[in-house]
């Protein structure tokens, strides 16, 4: 076999099975990520499941790439023989190879950035229409809620349906992290200052917060729900509160 | 007949020094980064100014007195107020800039009288050791100007503790740096005095010396620019 | 009056000779129980720091009387006197006719040091693999069933630290010291009295560290945020005492590295034709000597806030945990590549000569490296992504984490360049290249992920970000780490470690990492927060699964330690060349002589002039 016939039939195993594992990034990443992911409670979830989605699809040619190279590596050639192997071809670099890898990388990174871009653009979109606001205050180790022009406080957060709701958030103590797992929305909540964050909530249901931020000992217990209510059920479990302060 | 030698045996001095005088630099430069954090701190909390507590806090004035003291003072009645700090002396703040650089200045001075002639040993170990002199005045200012750091007491929720505001904090963490750069110094200074003293150092053999300078310069270097920044950029 | 003949001959080291590990020990324990005693006395104790007043005096007297008793100080008195150490002293203080007491010792020969650290790592792993375990097996079903939360809270935080330490020094450590001055052709680092100064202030900073587990547990994880810092118990003194203790080690660790590779190359050796191994090594310690001092102050003014009342990261005095963060991640950011590049250079070493083909593109790769050092400065609030802090800046720091991942690939194409079309010898430190390059992908990756804001609000915090960076420090570093001992150890010892245990330890280890780590990627995207001491039950099989993967891997790193531990002493002698190598350590015998070289070499080429023809 010729040097060329050689080289040829390296780059053609490689594409080979390159192929093959790519499929199964694909698939994992279109069919595995949404079912391992939680499930999407609000648009902005739903785009960062998307997101997962097509970085996992992005990324699957990468490292197939990569464990192609592997697994020829450790079959084609491996070395059988006894001792010290002899010298392998002195290949001291490939100006196209270099070349191609940089631009492809180059690529795949701009195209990553403008989706995460795009994508925060409009998750901070979102932040500036919003119809309600809802105060969350973090204090070790419990959540409180208050509902914006009025008394109400709980320590479950009750929301409606297809509202934008906007978070301010802020911390009697220590710092905690704000996570409402299935709606994707995530900040923290510092002493003496207020951050903010938002959501428009697009399923009914109950729903998880969790403290993402260490805060002491009870930091593992530091959960509590949302309930997704209908516009008018939630209008109703509202007038039905006691005023609390 | 003198056989020690300030350098690696088998080696030429000027390859050692070469060696060390990186060495100094990177050493240098770490420190730059230390500096530049401790800028970041002041300039960033003062920006910041969360509660309106850069320079302001509601408190007792507590310096000079024991817990109980302030404890006596509030049982008896007396309340926290709402206090508003002045900057440290500006002035105080110069003058001891100015004795940093006044002992690099010495220092340097030692050292270019060392490498001109056989007789400057001896005027190197006098320059070396005023300028340790100076380098312990500055300790010694320093700590007065820590001291008139205003602390505070204060009773919140239901505990009581000292505290300062976050300009009094970071004057405090500027000084405590500056004190230790500062012993540093007198220990290099002195050393270098009595190694002049003692023959180590001669007109041949001063690399160690430069070295030693370089981080000198540095430090007065770094004072002049930490009060320049704190006697103009105070209050806001 | 002797004359220098005389002197030469004389046995060096004065009182020196009786100082070693013991008395340090001992005497680390007198000073911090005197500084104890006078703090205690002295000190008013009505101040509500007085206990870390005390705490951290304690701290400072052992890390000072640690010094002094193994002789560490007596070169500043030596110096501060004019009295300079003879030849004869250099000679003893580097270990000549020693025997085995000199590891025990300040001992200034770079092999010696480099063993020693090979010790202190063992160590810190070996804490961290312990607390660990003892995570993992809480965690294997919810309810703290092995240990309360506040013990829970505390081992996750002294966990990673012990960790990070020990990989920050895993493959630097013992191999920029023995193998480095070698491979520049050097007969030893360019200031070996703060080489030992280095491995030393390391040692004396490790019992703090495993001290603050002991004396008051801290639940704030290895970040310390402020202000939760100041309600942790007394061990958080010791704990920040031992990294303020930790970044002095390496600052001089790193100005060592530096000049050693910068200056001390013998004659022929430039700069392109130095062994790949000793550029990542320069690059990681300068990005250590940027990182680091953030990591001193940090400390520096935690204590501050607790000892002294002053109001940095606390919000009802003007401070902020913001400022906190920032100062941490300047650091945090930095160090993983601290961390990360010498595992990089031994990684390319290995495949290099064990592919028998040059490294694929050397320009490339520097450049690659440098890249990363750059832009490693510029990313770090992307830890932060979900703070509130500057949420302006979002944008522009996953732009720089982004780019990041280019000069990353660069690492990943001269690694696959390199084995490309190579004669492939399956020996155990390529084995573990191979791991390295499974495992780094996936670290990688899983980073990038991370790095989008949107899905980092999903992520962070969650145990997703923990498997994210065990790929990288245990699937990729470790196993960079392990390699570089199986590469290394046959010039350190004439032996080499036993192939058929390391080999069972190599399947272990890896078939362990992938069962604990990709469990714990499917905890994180189903929702599970990270630091939690226990869980929901949706979680309970995912985390049965991780800690079953967790014993694994601690099963393959007991194996591997009998196997080194056996093979020190009965391993199959290996000669001074047995991978055929073509880089200077290669060249010496071993045992290494005191010296290294009878003759510096003069070199001619770069070491990697496989199928090349010979001049």
């Amino acid at each position: 076999m010729t040097p060329n016939d050689n080289h040829k039939n390296n780059l053609r195993q490689i594409f080979w099975i390159w192929l093959v594992i790519t499929a199964i990034g694909v698939a994992v990443g279109i069919y595995g990520t949404p079912w391992l992911m939680p499930t999407a409670a609000s648009n902005t979830m739903h785009l960062s499941i998307l997101t997962m989605v097509v970085f996992t699809v992005a990324a699957a040619p990468v490292a197939a790439l990569v464990y192609a190279v592997v697994i020829v590596a450790l079959t084609k050639w491996r070395y059988r023989g006894e001792g010290i192997p002899p010298d392998g071809p002195p290949i001291r670099g490939n100006n196209p190879a270099t070349s191609v890898w940089l631009v492809v990388s180059t690529l795949l990174t701009v195209f990553l950035l403008v989706w995460g871009l795009a994508l925060l653009a409009v998750d901070n979109g979102a932040e500036s229409k919003s119809e309600m606001t809802i105060d969350v205050t973090g204090q070790q180790w419990v959540w409180t809620f208050g509902y914006a022009g009025t008394q109400v406080h709980s320590h479950d957060l009750y929301l409606p349906v297809d509202t934008d709701v906007k978070f301010e958030v802020t911390s009697k103590d220590v710092v905690h992290g704000f996570w409402i797992v299935q709606m994707g929305i995530k900040v923290n909540a510092n002493p003496s200052a207020i951050t903010t964050t938002a959501v428009t909530p697009n399923r009914l249901g109950t729903f998880d917060i969790r403290c993402t931020e260490i805060c002491g000992l009870n930091h593992a217990f530091m959960v509590t729900r949302v309930h997704v209510l209908t516009k008018k059920n939630f209008e109703h479990w509202l007038a039905s509160q006691p005023a609390t302060n | 007949m003198n056989d020690l030698k300030t350098t690696s045996h088998h080696e030429a001095p000027e390859l050692v020094d070469h060696r060390q005088r990186l060495g100094i630099w990177l050493f240098i430069a770490g420190d730059l980064i230390t500096t530049g954090a401790l800028m970041f701190t002041y300039l960033y909390l003062r920006a910041v100014n969360t509660n309106g507590n850069w320079m302001a806090i509601t408190g007792l004035p507590a310096n000079g007195r024991s817990a109980e003291e302030v404890q006596g003072v509030l049982d008896a009645g007396g309340s926290m107020q709402h206090i508003i700090e002045a900057p440290l002396s500006a002035g105080f703040a110069w003058i001891l800039a100015l004795v940093m650089v006044a002992s690099a200045a010495v220092f340097w001075f030692g050292e270019s009288r060392l490498r001109a002639d056989e007789a400057g040993r001896q005027a190197f170990v006098k320059f070396s050791t005023i300028a340790g002199l100076a380098v312990v005045a500055f300790i010694v200012l320093s700590i007065v100007q820590l001291r008139q750091v205003p602390q505070y007491w204060r009773v919140e929720h239901d505990s009581s503790l000292w505290i300062y505001t976050t300009y009094g904090s970071c004057m405090l963490a500027l000084g405590v740096s500056a004190v230790i750069h500062a012993l540093i110094l007198a220990f290099l200074a002195f050393g270098s005095a009595t190694r002049a003293a003692v023959g180590v150092i001669t007109h041949d053999r001063w690399f160690q010396v430069r070295l030693i300078r370089y981080f000198w310069v540095w430090v007065a270097f770094s004072t002049v620019l930490f009060t320049f920044v704190v006697t103009t950029l105070n209050a806001n | 009056m002797d004359s220098t003949l005389e002197q030469h001959h004389k046995v060096g080291g004065g009182f020196l000779r009786r100082l070693n590990f013991g008395t340090a020990a001992v005497s680390g324990l007198a000073f911090g129980f005197v500084a104890w005693a006078l703090s205690h006395h002295f000190l008013d104790d009505a101040s509500q720091g007085f206990a870390d007043q005390v705490t951290v005096l304690t701290g400072c007297g052992w890390v000072v009387g640690f010094l002094f008793g193994i002789g560490a100080l007596t070169g500043l008195g030596k110096w501060f006197t004019g009295r300079d150490q003879s030849h004869a002293d250099e000679m003893y203080l580097a270990g000549k006719d020693l025997g085995r007491k000199r590891y025990f010792q300040y001992t200034t020969d770079h092999k010696v040091v480099g063993v020693q650290y090979i010790i202190a790592t063992m160590v810190l792993l070996g804490a961290g693999g312990i607390l660990a375990m003892g995570i993992r097996t809480n965690l294997l079903t919810p309810g703290n069933h092995f240990v309360n939360q506040q013990v829970y809270n505390g081992f996750l935080g002294v966990h990673g630290m012990l960790m990070i330490l020990g990989l920050i020094v895993a493959v630097a450590g013992p191999w920029a010291n023995f193998i480095l001055p070698i491979q520049v052709g050097a007969r030893d680092m360019a200031f070996p009295r703060l080489n030992a100064l280095s491995l030393w202030t390391l040692i004396a900073a490790i019992p703090l560290l495993l001290g603050s587990l002991a004396i008051g547990a801290m639940d704030m994880g290895w970040v310390t945020q402020g202000p939760i810092s100041d309600q942790a118990g007394i061990g958080f003194d010791l704990f920040a005492m031992s990294i303020i203790t930790f970044t002095i080690s390496t600052t001089v660790a790193g100005v060592n590295t530096i000049c050693t590779v910068l200056t001390m190359r013998t004659k022929g050796m430039t700069m392109e034709r130095l062994p790949i191994f000793a550029w990542a090594s320069i690059f990681a310690a300068g990005l250590g000597l940027y990182a680091f001092p953030f990591f001193l102050v940090v400390m520096a003014l935690n204590l501050a806030d607790r000892m002294v009342g002053t109001s940095f990261f606390v919000a009802s005095g003007g401070g902020t945990g913001w400022l906190q963060e920032n100062l941490f991640w300047l650091m945090g950011h930095p160090e993983v590549y601290v961390i990360l590049l010498p595992a990089v250079g031994a990684i390319l070493e290995i495949a290099s000569v064990f592919s028998r083909k040059p490294l694929f593109s050397y320009r490339t790769v520097i450049g690659g490296m440098a890249g990363l050092c750059g832009l490693s400065a510029l990313v770090w609030a992307h830890h932060m992504f979900t703070t509130g802090w500057a949420p302006t800046l979002g944008g522009p720091f996953m732009l720089t984490t982004e780019l990041i991942s280019i000069p990353t690939g660069v690492i990943f194409l001269v690694l696959l360049g390199t084995i490309w079309r190579g004669n492939i010898w399956m020996k155990m430190p390529m084995i573990w290249v191979f791991g390295f390059i499974v495992n780094f992908i996936v670290g990688g990756i899983t980073g990038i992920y991370l790095s989008d804001i949107p899905v980092d609000n999903q992520m962070h915090g969650t145990m997703f970000v923990v498997a994210h960076f065990h790929y990288v420090f245990v699937g990729s570093v470790l196993f960079g780490a392990i390699g570089a001992l199986f590469y290394w150890f046959p010039k350190v010892s004439g032996r080499f470690i036993d192939e058929t245990m390391g080999r069972i330890s190599f399947w272990l280890v890896f078939i362990g990492t992938h069962v604990t780590f990709i469990s714990m990627f499917v905890s994180g995207l189903r929702g599970m927060s990270r630091r939690y001491s226990s869980y929901a039950m949706i979680f309970e099989h995912t985390n049965f699964i991780t800690t079953i993967g967790a014993y694994l891997i601690m099963s393959g790193m007991l194996v591997l330690l009998g196997a080194v531990v056996t093979s020190w002493r009965s391993g199959e002698p290996s000669g001074p060349n047995p991978w055929g190598g073509k880089s200077l350590e290669w060249m010496v015998p071993t045992p290494v002589p005191l010296e290294n070289f009878e003759v510096l070499p003069v070199v001619t080429s770069d070491p990697y002039t496989y199928g090349e023809a010979k001049s």
